[in-house]
């Protein structure tokens, strides 16, 4: 088939070459022409004779067209070769040459059938092939669908079984980050997805109690900042480097620091704010230092504002495990407080001076009485002493009634002390002072003055110890205490006793008023069995103005004045009082060392034995008086009254004196330089200078110059007969 | 000769009064206070008592009230040199409850030797 489908084609190119030479060789008619077609003619003829029966019957029907398209070319070559044989009948050549034409479309026609015949085929075979192609295509497609459609599922599968682990996971690391844990996982596996189960366990427990460590330390700085604000007092925190750490809106108004201060936030800049608004700038530094040398240390130093505000300063180290990290400033405003208190102080000191006036008020018609007899008795007796002289001529009777103007005299002479006393606004004179004889002439004035119904017992220790008192004082304190026994037992009468004793106390005795340490006291007690006090009165008898007499009976200072008096003495109150029996009142007094120069007893003044003394003092008076006293002490005494005369007359006769008495401040030669001067010839003189000051010489100078004693003037009897007793003994003993 | 009591607690115008009125030619008797002048009086005759206002024991208004009370036939000076109270006060309260007279201390002799006089009548000397 394809051989003459082969051959076919070539006949066909063949027969086109010829018509286009037959064309070329019409048309144009040149020899060229005609030679190139004969040239064809011949090469169609070679080619017929190749080809013929080289078409295979292998069909029938294509044979035939093939014979005749072949006889018909062969018909025309022969045409042509006849022609060219006799080119004068062109018409037979056209004509043959047509007739090719016609042959040659007719084999055009046969050489398209049969290709479409064969085409047709092909295609066939090829739809067919296409078919199994696409339907293997479609195989191919479908399975690898099949293919994709299983790994999509698969891969999805695997996925899902991935993911959805994976999902809460998320979900569980989501909640937990978002600190809303809702669901629980429940794999706790051993594989991976297990320990990162855990881990996340792990995580949300330790988010869980960061969360909560943190809500209550969001509390916990809440609740500070709030108390921070609340307090009225102003604080500053800072650290040990000098940083301000914190502060609150009172301090910032208390010391009216300014923004910019405050936001420096250095301390030291803060604190130089602060001392520039101190009366005692260094105040604030001296305190930092303190805390420094011990932190733990409890102290309050109080502040001073130049603008009158005061401050107590509370300083509280913050510490950290074992070590300050920084420091408290706490500011507490007492400036309120302090005025406060200055204000009662006042008061009370107003309170005091107030009833003092009463006491002197309600006393002065006391005083009033007294004064009215003594000045009667003065009055009276003077009367009769004129009278018992110029009408009586009775001396004798006029000496005993001047002799009761001077005791009416002396009496109003204690009546003023007594006055002065009470009215006396300044502190007391306080000097060791033997109570006793202080005690024995108070109660003996009493005895007249309280109802003979009431008993009075005295039981007085010997040799009781001295106390820092104004005898004064003293004696007015035991009037007071004497008297409201006194009107305690009024109705019925009863038992007065006062006791004073030595007294040692080994532990230390609490009483209202204060605790009074270990040591030796003096103890006085003034008890009574009247009424007694019940608890209410107990509570309030040391308040000024207290009183349970009737208006008035108010006699004395009060209580208030008798505790305020023992405790200028250093002393305390005790007081035990029940309804119905009695009450006793113990004052305790501080024992101190009586000195040499307390006073005597009028039978202890030592006399003198004719001893010389040499009295050396430029005023004339006093010499004049101390002669008189040392001659009836029974010494002799050589007088000068300056120091020059007193060098001579020692000097004339050095041995002849037992003692020296000289005055300090002399003209010429002060009493310093004599007793030098005299001591260089008699060292062994005691020599007693008196002074009127100790601005010029103490003990200690005048014990440098050789002066065995110093006396103050004015010195009394007592004391002069006791140095001069002392010393000459002494003198007797070195002897 | 005319009885006098003193009734006085002070030591020294007891002893005064006394001198001024023996000179003056009475008889007189002394008490520290009202318990004791009225115990003198139960036992003895007295024309006139002159006693002081504040005395322990018993004072003079107290013993003025009770001499008047039992109605003893006295006459009273009452004196004073004031107390809690000025002598003023006391003496008129003395006077209310039966005193005859009245003189505020400090006073002169010749003063309480006219006001006894005044109710006694004849000095006593001069009786005599």
């Amino acid at each position: 088939m394809a051989d003459n489908i082969r051959i076919l084609q070539q006949q066909i190119d063949f027969t086109t070459d010829l018509e286009q030479r037959i064309e070329d060789f019409l048309v144009i008619g040149s020899q060229e022409t005609r030679t190139a077609l004969n040239q064809s003619i011949e090469s169609a003829i070679d080619e017929i004779e190749r080809c013929e029966g080289r078409f295979m019957a292998q069909d029938a029907n294509t044979l035939e067209p093939l014979d005749n398209h072949m006889a018909l070319l062969q018909g025309t070559v022969h045409c042509l070769i006849s022609a060219k044989e006799n080119p004068a009948s062109p018409y037979d050549v056209n004509r043959q040459t047509v007739a090719a034409f016609k042959l040659t479309d007719r084999l055009r026609t046969l050489h398209r059938d049969i290709q479409e015949e064969q085409f047709a085929e092909l295609h066939a075979v090829i739809e067919q092939h296409n078919r199994i192609i696409a339907f293997l295509i479609k195989c191919c497609y479908s399975a690898a669908a099949l293919v994709v459609a299983l790994g999509i599922l698969l891969a999805w599968a695997l996925s899902r079984i991935i993911t959805s682990g994976l999902m809460q996971l998320q979900q569980y690391a989501q909640e937990i980050s978002s600190g809303d844990v809702q669901i629980e996982l429940q794999n706790r596996s051993a594989d991976e997805f297990g320990k990162v189960v855990t881990s996340l366990d792990r995580l949300n427990h330790e988010i869980t109690e960061r969360k909560c460590a943190e809500r209550k330390l969001t509390e916990t700085v809440s609740l500070l900042t709030a108390t921070l604000e609340s307090t009225a007092d102003g604080i500053l925190v800072t650290d040990t480097s000098g940083n301000a750490h914190n502060y609150n809106e009172k301090f910032s108004a208390m010391w009216r620091l300014s923004d910019d201060i405050l936001a420096a936030f250095k301390h030291s800049s803060i604190l130089a704010c602060l001392a520039k608004q101190l009366k005692d700038p260094a105040a604030l530094h001296e305190r930092l230092i303190l805390f420094k040398q011990d932190p733990q240390a409890e102290d309050i130093t109080s502040l001073t504002c130049t603008d009158g505000r005061m401050f107590e300063l509370y300083l509280r180290p913050q510490i950290a495990g074992h070590d300050v990290v920084g420091l408290v400033w706490s500011f507490h405003d007492i400036t309120a407080r302090c005025q406060a208190e200055e204000e009662k102080k006042q008061l009370q000191s107003q309170v005091r001076q107030k009833q003092k006036l009463e006491a002197i008020g309600t006393l002065a018609g006391g005083i009033a009485h007294d004064f009215n007899n003594i000045l009667m008795a003065i009055i009276g007796y003077t009367d009769l002493a004129s009278l018992a002289l110029q009408e009586d001529g009775d001396i004798q009777s006029a000496e005993s009634n001047l002799e009761q103007v001077l005791v009416g005299g002396r009496r109003a002479k204690d009546l003023v002390k007594q006055i002065l006393a009470f009215s006396r606004n300044a502190e007391q004179k306080l000097q060791p002072t033997d109570i006793t004889p202080v005690l024995k002439e108070a109660l003996k004035m009493l005895r007249s003055s309280i109802k003979t119904t009431i008993d009075i017992q005295s039981h007085f220790d010997d040799g009781i110890k001295s106390i820092l008192a104004d005898s004064t004082q003293i004696h007015q304190v035991v009037v007071n205490l004497c008297t409201n026994a006194a009107h305690a037992m009024d109705k019925a009468g009863g038992i007065l006793e006062v006791t004073l004793q030595d007294v040692k106390m080994h532990e230390p005795l609490a009483t209202r008023f204060k605790t009074l340490e270990p040591g030796s006291y003096v103890k006085l007690a003034v008890k009574d069995n009247g009424n007694g006090m019940g608890k209410s009165t107990l509570d309030r008898i040391f308040e000024p103005f207290f009183t349970t007499k009737d208006v008035n009976e108010g006699t004395g200072m009060g209580l208030s004045v008798v505790l305020g008096i023992v405790e200028q003495c250093g002393g305390t109150i005790a007081v035990e009082s029940c309804p119905g029996m009695g009450s006793t009142f113990s004052l305790f007094f501080p024992h101190v060392e009586m000195p040499e120069t307390a006073p005597m007893r009028e039978e202890d003044i030592p006399a003198g034995h004719d001893e010389v003394i040499f009295l050396v003092d430029d005023e004339e008076t006093l010499v004049a008086m101390m002669s008189k006293t040392l001659t009836r002490l029974g010494y002799t005494v050589i007088s000068e009254t300056s120091s020059e005369a007193a060098w001579k007359t020692f000097v004339d006769n050095p041995h002849r004196f037992d003692l020296v008495i000289t005055d300090y401040a002399m003209p010429v030669m002060t009493g310093r330089q004599l007793a030098r001067k005299i001591h260089k010839i008699r060292p062994d003189l005691p020599i007693v200078m008196c002074t009127g000051s100790i601005e010029h010489i103490n003990i200690e100078k005048a014990q440098a110059a050789g002066i065995s004693e110093l006396l103050l003037k004015p010195v009394n009897r007592y004391e002069i007969a006791r140095a001069l007793h002392v010393h000459l003994a002494k003198k007797e003993i070195a002897v | 000769m005319k009885r006098v009591l003193v009734v006085d607690d002070d030591i020294q115008l007891r002893p005064l009064l006394e001198q001024i009125l023996v000179r003056e030619g009475y008889e007189v008797r002394t008490a520290s206070n009202g318990v004791e002048a009225l115990a003198a009086l139960q036992a003895e005759f007295f024309d006139l008592m002159i006693t002081d206002i504040i005395m322990p024991e018993k004072e003079g208004l107290e013993t003025i009230s009770e001499i008047r009370r039992q109605d003893l036939d006295i006459k009273i000076i009452a004196i004073s040199g004031g107390g809690r109270a000025d002598a003023g006060t006391y003496l008129r309260l003395a006077k209310a409850q039966g005193a005859d007279r009245i003189l505020i201390k400090p006073f002169e002799r010749n003063e309480i030797i006219e006001a006894i006089e005044e109710l006694l009548g004849e000095p006593a000397s001069s009786q005599e």
